[in-house]
């Protein structure tokens, strides 16, 4: 049920939106930007709606009107949404594909959209928002909405158009037809052409604290983690609900414990032969990466020590464990070790030999010599 | 009727409403007062400062029905039609959706139909940069020679997209990025249009923020305006556009000055939890540092600064808490923690790091501050600058202690205490000692020391010849740096038994400087370098002399007294001699 009240933590973009629609100062054209999972495409839904409904003059639409309804079962004709096509789902059979990609995509637990095909979803013809993507449309804001005050197109992921779709929307996002409303949703506003910053509004969707999104987990999901699991989920998640429901579903804390291990094996011991054996049979580069997560966010801590500072840490249920490291480091060897685990990750992703990577890692952390490269 | 925004409600309609760019703006009037007007034009420039715009100026005043003129009237029926963009003979092309040659080729079959209005038939293509190679080349004949009704008015902002063979059919104008304070005017006068009340400080704030662009400007005053109430000041801007506050920049950057890395950390923290964009507080600290640091370099700049006179002084007075150069390794680490923060894994630890460390950096001894009191401090030990070689005899007579004592020796002149307390806990050896002019203590000690135990067995050889050798290192600065590099301070023995000029080098030099001797090439350089400065017939080689064939009277003392002898000096051993009443074997 796309509402504002749904959407925690961004009372002033509500705010903001709120007063232009009181004022009648609505622009035509917006960017909603913040990091993934804080609430921009629940929101540009509900601003659709609450445009559209029949009751509504404030805060949420009813839900109850008949255009609501359509809007909440994604089926209004006037509502068109563009997303970058999932990237495992290539052409033939697409409509059911897609629907299952979407449920999952979706953030489970928190709220489902009910998805149709039969709503005007336009859909990159590949795994970027193509100009083709953006031909349909300026075809669609070209001509009347069907039943609407106003229509609504909502962009999501808007950096990730193509060079020649971003250059094809200028025109349109300048001086749409009356009654066009454009929403661009993006996670690195920075990628998007100067141009088209220009040409809207930005309102950036803040980062949620750490207090919302443990106070959100408890409260929303159907298991509801453990305060210290929530806790560390919400640490990692920078901000982004949707990041820490991920998270949650996996053994956060064990993770945690592996990690800080795995920072302090000795080279050539047993043990971290041992362990990164152990990494390698597991074949999840996801799960290594999220180890070197881990153990930048238990340097973060450390450094928070170091410098005395009373920032509560993130690992605050083995604070005993972080003091106890704090007295052996220094804030440069910390920067130095952070850059060690960047440059891991960066060799992660890169596709290195998996063990190679590990024993580097291992190595390096230890040999207070080593400077990185990078 | 839904809402338009101000770029759109106030678009110019008149040439000399465009705000900031004369220089074309009075080019084109005078081109149609004088009907000379051109058949293709180019305007480019940055986003927002007026290119669309004026194209469509261009063709009201060349179709307005009082003829054409620089001022068109805005009120007859073909006027209002382009405006409203519903003219028949004014065509604005999205060249980014019309990009392909087929459009192009359809545009070229249209130009030959004369303007319904019977005025001039312009085409306006905007984003001309996005039109594919064949689409420019469709183009190149008719843009060269159209019929005399049209013309062509290209808009884009990378005109370094564009074929040469455009350009060079095209008048180009050049849109530059409107003033901050041009924008901030402009920005007065539609407040005062829009009946709303406005600080200046506010305005000006906004126009910085939108960096040369008017319509960047007002999309946000429309974002303002949409949610403020009653009057606008900057507090209410830096809120409503989520920038981060002047007030929290100066907080920051004072606990960087104080070397408090912790409270650093809290008012991040603090300002995070209150939805602060991380990237917006990195772009600020770098901004603040930036303005602090032109006010180091000369406190008359403060034009250079984007403040009111008022915070003006609170700049100058936080420049004064830091050395320049220290400001400027700060700066350095602010933009690069903010250049990196995007691409980071975890943005906040990325900032927090750097912070901490720039609150660690603040407190070091700034490296001019460490130059000035290593030549201090070389001056005491005896002067000129080529006396490093005395300023290491002195430093380390014979004992191994040359190596560690530098930083002792630079810290130790000075009285007063070197550090605060607090960066002494923070404190690592990396920073200060990595520069050059430190380290270079070391290295010219333990340099000047095998020099000076080198010196003495060859310095007697002969004292005419010796000064050919040295004239010889001399040029060779010159010619090859790296091998004076390698070879200064070698003592070589040389030889004039025969007519012929010898040097030879002793086996006590090191590897890198025999290798040196033995390579054929550095001995032919050598060879002729010495001729050069003057020697008889040179003949350079590797010695196998023996060192025994040095003039046992040149000798140093030590190497003459023997090992027992010189330990005898030391007054520990001479206390031990006493005590025993022993003697020390040779």
């Amino acid at each position: 049920m796309p509402k504002f009240s749904e959407v925690i933590g961004q009372e002033s973009v509500h705010r903001l939106l709120e007063g232009a629609l009181e004022r009648d100062r609505l622009p035509h054209a917006y960017i909603f930007h913040g990091s993934p999972g804080v609430g921009k495409t629940t929101t540009a839904f509900a601003l659709a709606q609450r445009l559209n409904c029949l009751e509504a003059t404030q805060g949420d639409p009813c839900g109850a009107c008949s255009p609501c309804r359509k809007y909440e079962r994604l089926q209004h004709p006037d509502l068109h949404w563009h997303f970058p096509m999932p990237a495992s789902v290539k052409g033939g059979k697409r409509a059911e594909e897609i629907r299952k990609q979407l449920d999952e995509r979706l953030e489970p637990g928190i709220f489902r959209f009910h998805f149709s095909t039969a709503a005007s979803i336009a859909i990159g013809r590949d795994k970027d928002t193509r100009a083709g993507s953006v031909a349909e449309l300026r075809h669609q804001a070209g001509m009347h909405s069907v039943e609407a005050r106003t229509k609504v197109f909502v962009i999501s992921e808007a950096d990730r158009m193509t060079d020649a779709a971003a250059n094809s929307l200028l025109k349109i996002l300048e001086e749409p037809r009356p009654g066009n409303l454009l929403i661009l949703c993006t996670s690195n506003p920075g990628a998007l052409l100067d141009t088209i910053l220009s040409r809207c509004q930005a309102l950036r969707f803040r980062d949620l604290t750490e207090d919302e999104i443990v106070a959100l987990l408890q409260e929303k999901l159907a298991e509801p983690p453990s305060k210290k699991e929530a806790q560390l989920a919400a640490a990692l998640a920078q901000g982004s609900l949707s990041r820490a429901t991920g998270l949650v579903e996996e053994e956060v804390v064990e993770q945690r414990d592996r990690a800080v291990r795995f920072l302090n094996l000795l080279p050539d011991s047993p043990e971290s032969h041992l362990a990164v054996a152990d990494l390698v049979a597991m074949k999840d580069r996801v799960l290594i990466e999220r180890l070197f997560d881990f153990g930048d966010l238990w340097l973060g801590d450390v450094l928070r020590v170091l410098a005395g500072s009373s920032v509560p840490l993130a690992n605050r249920d083995a604070e005993a464990l972080v003091r106890e490291h704090a007295r052996s480091l220094t804030i440069p060897e910390i920067k130095r070790r952070m850059a060690v685990l960047k440059e891991a990750r960066r060799a992660l992703r890169g596709n290195v030999y998996l063990p190679l990577i590990l024993r580097d890692v291992i190595e390096k952390l230890h040999d207070r010599t080593a400077i990185p490269v990078g | 009727m839904s809402y338009l925004v101000l770029a759109r409600k106030y678009r110019p309609q008149l040439f000399e409403d465009v705000v900031g760019q004369a220089h074309v703006t009075r080019t084109l009037a005078n081109a149609i007062e004088a009907e000379r007007v051109a058949h293709a034009y180019l305007f480019c420039g940055p986003r927002g400062v007026g290119k669309t715009t004026a194209a469509r100026i261009l063709a009201k005043a060349l179709n307005c029905a009082k003829g054409p003129s620089a001022t068109p009237c805005n009120k007859c029926e073909r006027c209002t039609e382009i405006t409203d963009g519903r003219s028949f003979d004014v065509l604005e092309i999205d060249g980014a959706s019309n990009r392909g040659i087929d459009e192009v080729r359809e545009l070229r079959e249209n130009t030959r139909y004369a303007a319904a209005s019977g005025g001039y038939k312009v085409y306006i293509i905007d984003e001309v940069h996005m039109l594919t190679k064949e689409a420019f080349n469709a183009l190149l004949k008719t843009l060269e020679e159209p019929p005399s009704h049209v013309i062509f008015v290209l808009a884009t902002t990378d005109p370094f997209k564009l074929p040469a063979t455009i350009l060079s059919r095209v008048q180009r104008f050049d849109f530059a990025r409107i003033a901050t304070r041009d924008i901030a005017g402009h920005l007065k006068k539609l407040m005062k249009k829009e009946k709303i009340k406005a600080d200046d400080d506010a305005l000006a704030l906004v126009a910085r923020r939108a960096q040369g662009g008017l319509r960047d400007a007002l999309s946000l005053m429309d974002q303002i305006l949409s949610a403020s109430e009653g009057k606008l000041d900057r507090p209410a801007v830096e809120n409503l556009l989520g920038l981060v506050g002047e007030e929290f920049l100066f907080s920051l950057v004072d606990a960087i000055a104080d070397q408090d890395a912790a409270r650093t950390l809290s008012l991040l923290h603090e300002t995070y939890t209150q939805g602060a964009d991380l990237e917006e507080v990195a772009k600020g600290l770098t901004a603040h540092l930036r303005d602090l640091f032109i006010l180091s370099v000369g406190s008359d700049l403060g034009d250079l600064v984007d403040a009111s006179d008022t915070s003006l002084e609170r700049y100058q007075e936080q420049t004064a808490k830091f050395n320049p150069e220290t400001l400027s390794r700060l700066l350095d680490y602010a933009a690069t923690a903010s250049a990196t923060l995007r691409r980071s894994e975890n943005p906040r630890l990325t900032l927090e790091l750097a912070l901490a460390d720039m609150a660690r950096l603040s407190g070091l001894m700034p490296m001019s501050e460490i130059v000035e009191r290593v030549l201090a401090l070389e001056e005491r030990l005896g002067g000129v600058p080529e006396a490093s070689d005395s300023v290491a005899a002195k430093a380390s007579p014979a004992k191994a202690k040359a190596a560690p004592a530098p930083k002792k020796a630079v810290t130790a002149p000075s009285a007063q205490p070197v550090r605060k307390k607090k960066d002494l806990e923070l404190e690592t050896p990396e920073p200060v000692v990595d520069r050059a002019p430190p380290k270079s203590v070391p290295v010219s000690a333990a340099q000047a020391s095998s020099e000076s135990s080198e010196a003495a067995p060859a310095g007697g050889a002969q004292k005419l010849t010796g000064t050919l050798w040295d004239a010889c290192l001399e040029s060779l600065k010159t010619k090859n740096i790296r091998l004076w590099g390698t070879l200064h301070g070698v003592k070589a023995l040389i030889d004039e038994d025969s007519d012929s000029f010898q040097v030879k080098i002793g086996e006590r030099q090191n590897a890198l400087q025999r290798e040196a001797f033995s390579d054929p090439k550095t001995v032919t350089l050598l060879e002729s370098t010495l001729k050069e400065v003057g020697a008889p017939n040179p003949k350079v080689m590797l010695g196998d002399i023996q060192e025994g064939a040095v003039d046992p009277e040149t000798k140093s003392p030590e190497d003459e007294r023997g090992m027992g002898e010189v330990m005898k000096d030391e007054p520990i051993i001479q206390k031990v001699i006493d005590m025993f009443k022993g003697d020390v074997l040779p």
